[in-house]
């Protein structure tokens, strides 16, 4: 468990920094004048979760600025759920279409990067050949890996993510719980005011993968694939979850479908949490009155468990000097720091502040924190990508049949 | 050169199904598919969930539809009746099943307006009143969309049946209204919807819209975890999805047959032994009935529904338990305006040009089989296949067959999957209509010299403009509510406001869903009034065309 409670600033630098060089030198010198000048007329179809009004929105502005000044054309595709669009690339392959396919750019991270990435049906490497990569965060885990697994320059980080809960401030006066204990604790004491999105919902699954990292007797073990150790290594979640779900909301017999929907239901007051990947998703909400400005955020003392989304292209898209340098314009600084100000979407940056200028850097504001974002706190690791599916047949085997 | 509407409608309206559900059985032809699917956890409370909420649902539907029916032909007030159905025909499932979820979850209008002065809550209660584990709340929800359907098409049939005159001859033998009603005319206008009936009840065992909002998750219905494993990224998760649908268009195929046979059994004799038993009992008066009351509630809660979307579209904060939002905001309409522009155009262009090809074919093939019923007929069973199987077996085969052509994620490929839906709702209206056209006018307008071309311009086309004029409400209506062929055919790439609405549902932003469920009733409102209009404005002075 120790190893993993390093503070995420000052982690794993030296296998970065390795990986770093040899992915850079692979790539060698792309001449990005003549990326531009392909790219000036094409279409990109950005397939994204397309569920939050307020990233919708974002998307748009951007496709804005790179019709502008790049002309290029960014259409945003909105699914429920990514994987349809990993389904989409797969089917596409199937039928033989190597060329033309539907999906340019996509917003992705974890199983369905591992699935694309074993199957080899991501263009690249690409992403150290872009200007603005040389600003990115080399001192962030998550960065260089997605849920273990090198990035290996074929997805570009755009935003990072700290699992994060979030309470009615005006419900809980005291302090709230920090750890797996004492959240147990306050579920039994204020029954039906607790829930989580269901399985495999990604933030359902996340709460998984934060408890189980929380609660497993060796948290390290979860960096390595899944086997035959399965059941013991997860016995303390479900035993957390079995004492749990008797005192959630609904009695543990429905869940939200998303963490949208649970935000609606704090919003009505119909439960006291939400839970969220974005520290800034509360005060975003306020501003936009989806949530009372009573809601606060907290960490687990323990640490949260961290990553970063991504943005990659399939292998037939016929637009990939177009989508490259879309993901280097949402990489800039200025499209950056507008995606941090909870204005607009407040989703944490990836750039390195060290490495922008101070005119650059004072687009990202003073830095001061609001109210409803929680102090930033030590970093979990995703584990192997293979516990994803794996919990969630454990815990649709579980739950999901009552 | 009457075989060539003929084999055009054949194409067009039954080719994709038989391709799509071609490939959906070589996906799901595996022994190891079977294996997997037979092994999901829950799958027998799934398969029960589904067949529970579309027989329940579509027998309490189609019995309010056949009470409203015969209140408003007592009354005269068939109009009326079409009015008050509208609102929620038109609506589409998506917008109805979150209007329902606002209006009746725990923190909903229903209860905001109760407490806490009645109920004494200051926070939601945690009942399961949308989501129950029963199936109960999307059971309601399934009745309150299909009875205005069912009414609708009742009212159509009425026409086909000489109803004025048998209940004259019930009421002569002394037959209160309400028996003669059943025993006499409801089982000839039953004859007559009975595909729109099947229609009902397989949507009601496979749709994935409403029980999305008002089904429970813990599991969910079957139809549900089958749309579910078809997006899943993992390979082996989509062949057990093409057996799940398989074994969907078995309960479907299963249960319509079930129903179908005890119709013409049991139910049949029971209904013969009522009708010859002679009992004349005048207390059943359609006046004191029970389900006419249920009836309304039924068009009730559909307005409601409504009202409730257009409240929650405008709303900022809202804790419970205020019936009214803390503070009014219009940004889920202005701020997504352009999303929204894009979504009206592909909605409306969609839906008129598949209208318009639609009543277009139709009447060509009408109009050469006007006088073949058995041809017709047989015609009519194999354009009802897309309504009557589950549209998972064939839409995700049918995907694949537009991804081979280079048509999925275009204009051109929704309107075909389009197409599937609304060609069978243009043929019910019209190819009954043209072939009940008396052939003497024909026969005179061509005696008199007039060519077929004038004769059908002239002479038949009036007589049939008032059913074409129905056709197009419907049709565009019945396009407007697609969700699943839209979203399988445009890829996310074509996006209409049903799959916006449906996108934002899922995710659950309530304000967006809202504000895209109030455009998707108001757009085929918008058509339905215009054919009204027009269709007034032509037969105010006519009398005795056909209605």
């Amino acid at each position: 468990m120790r190893s993993l409670l390093r503070h995420w600033r000052t982690t794993a630098f030296l296998a970065c920094a390795a990986l770093c060089q040899t992915a850079g030198a692979a790539q060698g010198n792309v001449d990005w004048a003549a990326v531009e000048k392909a790219a000036r007329g094409q279409t990109v179809y950005f397939d994204a979760w397309g569920g939050d009004a307020a990233i919708n929105r974002y998307i748009a502005w951007a496709g804005d600025v790179v019709q502008r000044r790049y002309g290029v054309k960014l259409v945003l595709v909105k699914v429920t759920d990514i994987a349809e669009a990993v389904t989409r690339v797969q089917a596409e392959k199937a039928a033989g279409r190597t060329t033309g396919g539907s999906v340019d750019l996509m917003w992705i991270n974890g199983e369905n990067f591992a699935s694309l990435k074993a199957a080899g049906l991501l263009y690249g490497p690409w992403v150290d050949s872009l200007p603005h990569a040389r600003l990115l965060d080399a001192s962030d885990p998550t960065q260089r890996t997605d849920f273990t697994l090198p990035t290996a320059g074929l997805e570009m980080p755009w935003g990072g993510a700290r699992f994060t809960l979030f309470y009615d401030g005006a419900a809980i006066k005291t302090s709230p719980p920090r750890d797996p204990q004492a959240l147990l604790a306050w579920i039994r004491a204020h029954p039906a005011r607790f829930t989580y999105p269901q399985p495999p919902d990604f933030i359902g699954t996340s709460f998984l993968k934060q408890m189980l990292l929380l609660l497993a007797a060796d948290a390290a073990r979860l960096q390595q694939p899944v086997s035959s150790d399965f059941d013991v290594v997860t016995q303390p979640l479900w035993t957390w979850l079995d004492a749990a779900h008797p005192h959630l909301w609904r009695s543990g017999r429905a869940f939200p479908r998303s963490s949208p929907e649970q935000r609606r239901l704090l919003g009505d007051g119909e439960v006291d949490w939400l839970l969220a990947f974005n520290p800034s998703e509360a005060a975003r909400a306020i501003r936009a009155r989806e949530l009372p400005d009573s809601i606060r955020g907290v960490h687990f003392a323990q640490g949260a468990l961290g990553n970063s989304h991504f943005l990659a292209i399939p292998f037939n898209s016929s637009a990939s000097a177009a989508a490259r340098v879309v993901a280097n314009f949402l990489l800039s600084p200025a499209a950056q720091a507008r995606k941090s100000d909870i204005a607009h979407w407040g989703d944490p940056t990836v750039l390195a502040m060290a490495a922008l200028t101070p005119a650059e850097r004072a687009l990202f504001g003073t830095g001061g924190r609001d109210a409803a974002s929680p102090a930033p706190g030590p970093l979990l690791l995703e584990p192997h990508p293979s516990w994803t599916p794996a919990l969630e047949r454990a815990w649709s085997l579980r739950y999901g049949a009552r | 050169m009457k075989g060539l509407p003929i084999a055009l409608l054949l194409f067009v309206g039954v080719g994709p199904v038989v391709a799509g559900f071609m490939g959906t059985v070589l996906g799901g032809l595996s022994a190891s598919a079977w294996h997997e699917l037979l092994l999901e956890p829950g799958l027998p409370i799934a398969a029960l969930l589904a067949i529970g909420t579309g027989v329940v649902s579509t027998l309490i539907a189609l019995t309010l539809a056949h009470v409203a029916v015969a209140v408003a032909f007592s009354r005269l007030r068939h109009t009326t009746l079409r009015l008050a159905a509208l609102p929620t025909l038109a609506t589409p499932h998506v917008a109805i099943a979150i209007g329902l979820v606002l209006l009746l979850s725990p923190s909903g209008l229903v209860l905001r307006a109760l407490s806490p002065w009645a109920t004494g809550f200051e926070q939601p209660p945690d009942w399961a009143t949308v989501q129950d584990s029963l199936g109960l709340a999307l059971t309601l929800g399934l009745i309150v969309k299909e009875v205005p359907f069912l009414i609708l098409v009742l009212l159509g049939a009425l026409s086909q049946v000489p109803a004025s005159r048998l209940v004259t001859q019930g009421r002569v033998l002394g037959y209160g209204v309400f028996k003669t009603w059943f025993v006499a005319v409801a089982p000839l206008l039953q004859r007559q919807a009975r595909f729109a009936t099947a229609a009902v009840l397989v949507f009601g065992l496979t749709n994935v819209e409403m029980s999305l909002a008002l089904g429970p998750t813990t599991p969910p219905t079957l139809s549900l975890l089958v749309w579910s494993w078809f997006t899943d990224a993992n390979l082996a998760t989509q062949s057990k999805a093409y057996a799940g649908a398989l074994l969907l268009l078995l309960i479907s195929v299963a249960v319509v047959g079930l129903v179908a046979g005890m119709a013409t059994s049991v139910v049949r004799q029971r209904w013969q032994a009522w009708a010859t038993n002679g009992d004349r009992v005048p207390s059943l008066n359609l006046d004191g009935m029970a389900a006419r009351n249920a009836s309304r509630v039924a068009l009730g809660l559909g307005g409601a529904a409504l009202g409730a979307l257009l409240i929650r579209s405008v709303g900022g904060t809202w804790r419970f338990p205020s019936v009214w939002p803390a503070q009014l905001s219009i940004a889920a309409w202005t701020q997504g305006i352009s999303d929204m522009q894009r979504a009206v155009t592909a909605s409306v262009t969609v839906g008129l040009a598949a209208t318009v090809i639609a009543i277009g074919i139709v009447l060509a093939v009408a109009e050469a089989l006007h006088d073949s019923p058995l041809a017709r007929r047989r015609l009519a069973v194999l354009l009802f296949i897309p309504l009557v199987i589950p549209q998972m077996a064939f839409l995700f085969g049918m995907q694949t067959m537009l991804l081979r052509l280079h048509l999925d994620g275009t204009w051109c490929g929704v309107l075909w999957s389009h197409l599937l839906f609304v060609l069978p709702y243009a043929w019910v209206v019209l190819a009954e209509a043209r072939a009940q056209l008396s052939p003497g006018y024909r026969i005179v307008s061509r005696t008199l010299g007039a060519g077929p071309v004038t004769t059908w311009v002239r002479i038949l086309l009036p007589q049939l403009l008032r059913s074409i004029l129905i056709a197009a409400g419907l049709c565009f209506a019945v396009s407007m509510a697609l969700y699943l062929p839209t979203q399988f055919a445009g890829g996310g790439r074509i996006v209409t406001v049903t799959t916006e609405a449906a996108v934002a549902m899922s995710s659950g932003d309530l304000r967006s869903a809202a504000s895209y469920g109030v455009m998707q009733a108001l757009l085929p409102l918008a058509v339905f009034a215009v054919t009204a209009g027009v269709s007034r404005r032509l037969f105010t002075h006519r009398q005795g065309m056909p209605t």
